[in-house]
C-alpha cells in the first residue's frame, strides 16, 4: 500500500519514466532504491537518483517550496509537486499529461502558458489610477483571494478531462479556440474578478470555451495549493461570459438541452455527449469517482413540475 | 561544431527577476530593441520569487527617513553601503514601485476597514502581498505576465556562458539553449546583467537551484571589478527537513498585526533567542547567528540541525492568517501550536557582487551594468532592485542610442563555444556526473566556510576545491550526448563557475582580517573600525587575483573604533 506509515529504515522503490526523442525510439523506466528519510518529498527521490544513483534524469524545479511551479510530475498516476508530495514505499514517477514530454519528466508547458497570455491575464482599468494605496478592504478581494496562490503550475490542466479531449490548440478560422483548461482560467479570474478591473471580457471567455468545462472538479482534487477552481473561477467567469453574445463556444447548446431534458445539470449524459460513447467509456473511472463523490447521478432525478417549469423558462426565452 | 545562431540587439538583459524585469520593460517604452535572457523562467525563478517583508517606507519626512537610513546603514550593510544609494531606492519605491505594481493588481494585505496591515508597532515599515513569505512571487507572477503579454523578446531556459568583452568593451553575450542545445552568439551595443543577491553554493542555501555563481564568474572572467565577496548573509532558521525545503524560513521578524516573532529553542528545549530580548534592535538577523554560536560552543545546538524554530506563544490565528509558510508546517504533520520546527542554518545572498556605481549600475567593464543583487550596491530588496534595474536601462539606452554595434570578437565566440561544446562529453568508468561534483564543492564550503571562519579553515577550504578541480573536473562527464534539455550540460558548467566564485569568495574572505555584520573571523574576532570601514575589491591579474581596498561611504559611522565582535550591540 501506498499509504503504508514508513519508518526511517524502509527503502522505497521509484520506478521512473525515460524518454530523451532525439536518441530513443519510445519511453523507458528506470528502477531505484531510495532510503527513506523522515518527511522525504518526491524532489527528494529524484534528488537522490541524480546525486547517489548517478542517474542523469531531467527533472525541472527551481525553488523546492511551491512557488516557482515546475515541479509537476505524475506519481502512480496522479499529478502532483515532487517539492510538495511525500514519497511512499512504491513510487512510479511519470511526466505530467496533456503536455508533449521534452525529456524525461521535463514537458513543454507553452501551450497553455501561450494561451494565458492570449487572454489579456493583466487587470485592466479604464478609470484612472488615483493614488497608493487604493481605497479598498479585505473584504472586497475575498473571493479573489484563494486565486493568489496560484502559482502557475498546470497540474489541473494536465489532468482537466476537457483539455484532454480538445486541447488548448491555437484558434481556429473563425477565431475560435478548444478549452483552454483550468489553469488558463485561474489566471484569468485573478485578473477578471479584482475589483478594480473594468475590462469586458465576455467575447474573449467565450473564445476560451469556458463552456466545455464539465464541473467534474477533477482540477480541484489535484490543485497543490488547494483553490477551489470551478466555484471561485470557473462559475464567476462562465457568469461574465453569460453577459456576451451568446453561442461561439462549442458546448453551450448541449448544455442548454440538457438541462431542458433533466430539469438539472445532468453530467454523466452531458459527458456522454460531449465525448462521444466510446470515450466516454475509456473514461469510466472518471464518471465512477465523479458517482461516488455524488457529482454525477446515474439518472435525472427531477420531478415533473420541475421540468415543466424549466421548459417554460426555455420556452420564455424564445428557444 | 555548428555555426552559432547569430542574433543581433540593442541591449541583452540577462535575468529573469525584479531587477531583470524593470530593466527589459524600460528599454522596451524606451523604444531600443531589447532581448531578456534568462537561465530559469521569468518569473518564476531565482531571488525575487523568495521576497518576504516588503520595505514601505515613508520617505517624506524628513526626520523619520535620516533615522530609517541611519537604521539601515548599521544593520542592513555594516556601514558598508552608500545611505545616498539607500534613499534614491526608498524614493524610487514609494513614488513608482509600489503605486505600479498596484496599478498592475498587487494586492498589499489590508485590514477590514481597509488599512495595510503591518507590524505592530508600525515602525518597520513591513507590508505583505498578500502573505508574509509569498510577496515576492505574486510580484513576479505580475511582472512575468505584464513582460510577456508585451510581447518583450526573450529566451528562457537559455544560460548565458560567458560575457563578449575585448579592450574592456563589452560587445555581447555567448548563450545555450538548454530546450534545444543551441549555441547563440549575441551581439548587443550594452549588457544589463541582473542575476541575482544569492549563490548555491553550499549544502544548504537560499538560492534557487539554477543560481550557481554564473553572473559573478562570467563578469569575473571578462575583467570586471567584484567587491565584498566576503559579506555573505546566513540564515538561522530555515527548516531542517525534508532536505528540499531547505529555503522554507522561518522569519525572526515581528508576525503581521503584532510584535510577536519566531522563538530559537536549544537541544535542551529552552528558548535561547527571540527578537523581544533586546527592545533596542528591531532587526533579528545578525543576532540569531551570534546566539547561535553561543549555543553550538556550549553544546546546546548543531550548524546543520539540534535547534529549533517555535510559534508556541503567537495566536495560531495569525499564523493562519499572514504566513505563507503555515501550510507546510501542517502539510508534514507539525502542529505549531505545540511543536518545534527543527532548523538549520543557510547560505543567504551576498551583499558584495559586480562592483558597481550606485548612480548608475555601471561595471568597470564599458557598457556592462549590474543593477539587483549581482552588482556590489544592494542591500537585498525586490523594491529596491526595481530602481536599479531602472536606472540601469536608462543609462544603457543612453549608450545604444550614442554608439554603433562593437565589433564582434570572433576568436573569444570561438573559443567559448569550443569549450561549452567539450563540456558535453560523457563521463568515463568512474567519473562523475556534474551533479555529483557540485555537491561534492557545496559539501566543501559548508564545511569550511560556515558562518565561523579562521585562516586554518578557509585555507583549507581552498586545497579541497584545488582538489576537486585537479582530480573530479578532469573527470566529470554528463550521462548522455543528448542536446535536449540535458541538464548534466548545464551543471558541467556550473561546476566550473562555481569552483571559480567560491574560491574568489574564499580568497576575498581571508583578505579581511576583522568580523563585521555576518561576517566572522573567530581568529580576528573584533570590529575594526579603524582600519576595515572598507570594501574589498578583487580583479583578475594574469592566473591570479589582486585585491585593493577602498574606503566606505562616510555618510553615517559607527562610534567604536574597535567592538568586541560578539557582544557589540548591533
Amino acid at each position: 500500500m501506498d499509504d503504508t506509515p514508513l519508518q526511517a529504515t524502509t527503502r522505497l522503490s521509484a520506478r521512473i519514466f525515460r524518454f530523451d526523442p532525439a536518441t530513443d525510439t519510445a519511453p523507458r523506466y528506470e528502477t531505484i532504491e531510495v532510503p527513506h528519510e523522515p518527511r522525504m518529498r518526491v524532489l527528494d527521490v529524484l534528488d537522490y537518483a541524480v546525486d547517489e544513483c548517478g542517474l542523469s534524469i531531467g527533472y525541472r524545479y527551481f525553488c523546492g517550496v511551491k512557488r516557482c511551479g515546475m515541479c509537476g510530475v505524475n506519481v502512480n498516476g496522479k499529478p502532483v509537486l515532487a517539492c510538495w508530495e511525500a514519497a511512499t514505499a512504491s513510487m512510479v514517477i511519470e511526466p505530467l499529461s496533456n503536455m508533449p514530454v521534452i525529456r524525461d519528466l521535463t514537458v513543454d508547458r507553452s501551450a497553455f502558458e501561450r494561451a494565458t497570455v492570449e487572454l489579456e491575464p493583466r487587470l485592466v482599468r479604464t478609470t484612472p489610477y488615483t493614488s497608493f494605496p487604493e481605497h479598498y478592504t479585505h473584504d472586497d478581494v475575498a473571493a479573489t483571494f484563494p486565486l493568489m496562490n496560484c502559482i502557475e503550475c498546470y497540474v489541473c490542466s494536465s489532468t482537466c478531462p476537457a483539455v484532454a479531449v480538445t486541447g488548448p490548440g491555437p484558434r481556429d478560422r473563425d477565431g475560435h479556440r478548444d478549452f483552454v483548461g483550468p489553469g488558463t482560467l485561474v489566471q484569468i479570474a485573478k485578473a477578471a474578478l479584482h475589483p478594480k478591473d473594468e475590462l469586458d471580457r465576455s467575447g474573449m471567455l467565450e473564445l476560451a470555451s469556458v463552456d466545455n468545462c464539465m464541473s467534474c472538479h477533477r482540477c480541484e482534487e489535484v490543485c497543490p495549493v488547494g483553490i477551489p477552481i470551478v466555484s471561485h473561477a470557473i462559475l464567476p467567469l462562465r457568469a461574465l461570459a453569460a453577459k456576451g453574445p451568446r453561442g461561439l463556444a462549442r458546448f453551450p447548446l448541449d448544455f442548454a438541452q440538457n438541462v431542458r431534458a433533466n430539469a438539472d445539470i445532468h453530467s454523466a449524459s452531458l459527458f456522454v455527449k460531449a465525448h462521444g460513447l466510446w470515450r466516454a467509456l475509456l473514461r469510466l473511472p472518471m464518471v465512477l469517482r465523479m458517482l461516488v463523490h455524488g457529482k454525477t447521478r446515474m439518472f435525472a432525478a427531477a420531478s415533473a413540475s420541475a421540468r415543466q417549469g424549466i421548459d417554460a423558462i426555455f420556452r420564455a426565452a424564445g428557444l | 561544431m555548428s555555426s552559432p545562431r547569430a542574433v543581433e540587439t540593442d541591449i541583452i538583459v540577462i535575468g529573469g527577476g525584479c531587477a531583470g524585469v524593470y530593466a527589459a520593460l524600460k528599454i522596451q517604452t524606451e523604444g531600443l530593441r531589447v532581448l531578456q535572457v534568462v537561465k530559469g523562467f521569468l518569473g518564476r525563478s531565482g531571488a525575487s520569487i523568495f521576497a518576504g517583508n516588503l520595505q514601505l517606507q515613508k520617505t517624506k519626512d524628513p526626520v523619520e527617513e535620516e533615522r530609517f537610513m541611519a537604521v539601515r546603514a548599521r544593520y542592513g550593510s555594516s556601514y558598508l553601503n552608500d545611505p545616498d544609494y539607500i534613499k534614491r531606492a526608498c524614493r524610487f519605491t514609494e513614488d513608482v514601485f509600489f503605486p505600479e505594481m498596484e496599478q498592475r493588481g498587487l494586492y498589499l494585505r489590508r485590514d477590514a476597514q481597509g488599512e495595510l496591515v503591518t507590524s505592530a508597532d508600525r515602525k518597520a515599515g513591513n507590508v505583505w502581498a498578500p502573505t508574509q513569505g509569498f510577496s515576492g512571487t505574486m510580484i513576479m507572477e505580475l511582472l512575468r505576465k505584464e513582460s510577456l503579454v508585451r510581447g518583450v523578446p526573450l529566451l528562457q531556459e537559455t544560460m548565458v556562458t560567458s560575457l563578449l568583452v575585448q579592450d574592456g568593451i563589452v560587445a555581447g553575450v555567448t548563450a545555450l539553449d538548454i530546450v534545444r542545445g543551441e549555441f547563440f552568439v549575441i551581439r548587443a551595443k550594452a549588457v544589463i546583467i541582473a542575476t541575482g543577491p544569492g549563490n548555491y553554493l553550499a549544502t544548504r542555501s537560499t538560492a534557487t537551484r539554477e543560481q550557481c555563481g554564473n553572473g559573478f564568474a562570467m563578469a569575473y572572467r571578462a575583467g570586471a571589478d567584484m567587491q565584498d565577496l566576503e559579506m555573505q548573509w546566513f540564515h538561522a532558521s530555515d527548516i531542517a527537513s525534508p532536505k528540499s525545503w531547505m529555503r522554507l524560513h522561518l522569519y525572526p521578524n515581528p508576525m503581521p498585526v503584532t510584535d510577536k516573532a519566531l522563538a530559537l529553542h536549544g537541544a535542551d528545549g529552552k528558548v535561547f533567542f527571540h527578537l523581544g530580548m533586546n527592545p533596542k534592535v528591531k532587526q533579528p538577523y545578525y543576532l540569531q547567528m551570534r546566539h547561535l554560536y553561543n549555543e553550538v560552543k556550549r553544546g546546546n545546538a548543531d550548524w546543520h540541525g539540534g535547534f529549533s524554530g517555535g510559534f508556541m506563544h503567537i495566536e495560531p490565528e495569525i499564523m493562519e492568517n499572514y504566513s505563507y509558510q503555515t501550510q507546510f508546517f501542517r502539510h508534514v504533520g507539525i502542529d505549531i501550536t505545540k511543536d518545534l520546527v527543527a532548523c538549520g542554518i543557510t547560505w543567504h545572498m551576498t551583499f558584495g557582487g559586480i562592483r558597481t556605481d550606485n548612480r548608475t549600475m555601471a561595471t568597470t567593464i564599458e557598457g556592462l551594468f549590474a543593477p539587483g543583487g549581482v552588482g556590489s550596491h544592494g542591500v537585498g530588496s525586490i523594491t529596491y532592485v526595481s530602481y536599479d534595474g531602472t536606472i540601469a536601462a536608462e543609462q544603457a539606452c543612453e549608450r545604444a542610442r550614442r554608439i554603433c554595434l562593437p565589433a564582434l570578437p570572433e576568436d573569444l565566440a570561438q573559443r567559448e563555444q569550443e569549450r561549452v561544446q567539450g563540456r558535453l562529453s560523457r563521463k568515463t568508468g568512474d567519473g562523475l556526473l556534474p551533479a555529483q561534483v557540485k555537491k561534492r564543492i557545496r559539501a566543501v564550503m559548508s564545511e569550511k566556510m560556515g558562518y565561523v571562519k579562521s585562516e586554518a579553515k578557509m585555507t583549507s577550504a581552498l586545497g579541497d576545491l584545488a582538489a576537486i578541480r585537479d582530480d573530479l573536473l578532469p573527470r566529470m562527464g554528463v550521462g548522455s550526448e543528448s542536446r535536449t534539455w540535458n541538464y548534466d550540460w548545464v551543471e558541467a558548467l556550473d561546476a566550473e563557475d562555481m569552483l571559480d566564485v567560491c574560491d574568489l569568495t574564499i580568497r576575498a574572505s581571508l583578505q579581511r582580517r576583522e568580523s563585521r555584520g555576518y561576517f566572522f573571523r573567530e581568529d580576528y574576532p573584533y570590529i575594526d573600525n579603524r582600519n576595515w570601514l572598507k570594501h574589498t575589491v578583487a580583479r583578475r591579474s594574469g592566473d591570479g587575483v589582486a585585491f585593493e581596498f577602498t574606503e566606505a561611504a562616510p555618510i553615517f559611522r559607527p562610534e567604536a573604533e574597535i567592538d568586541d565582535f560578539l557582544s557589540a550591540e548591533y
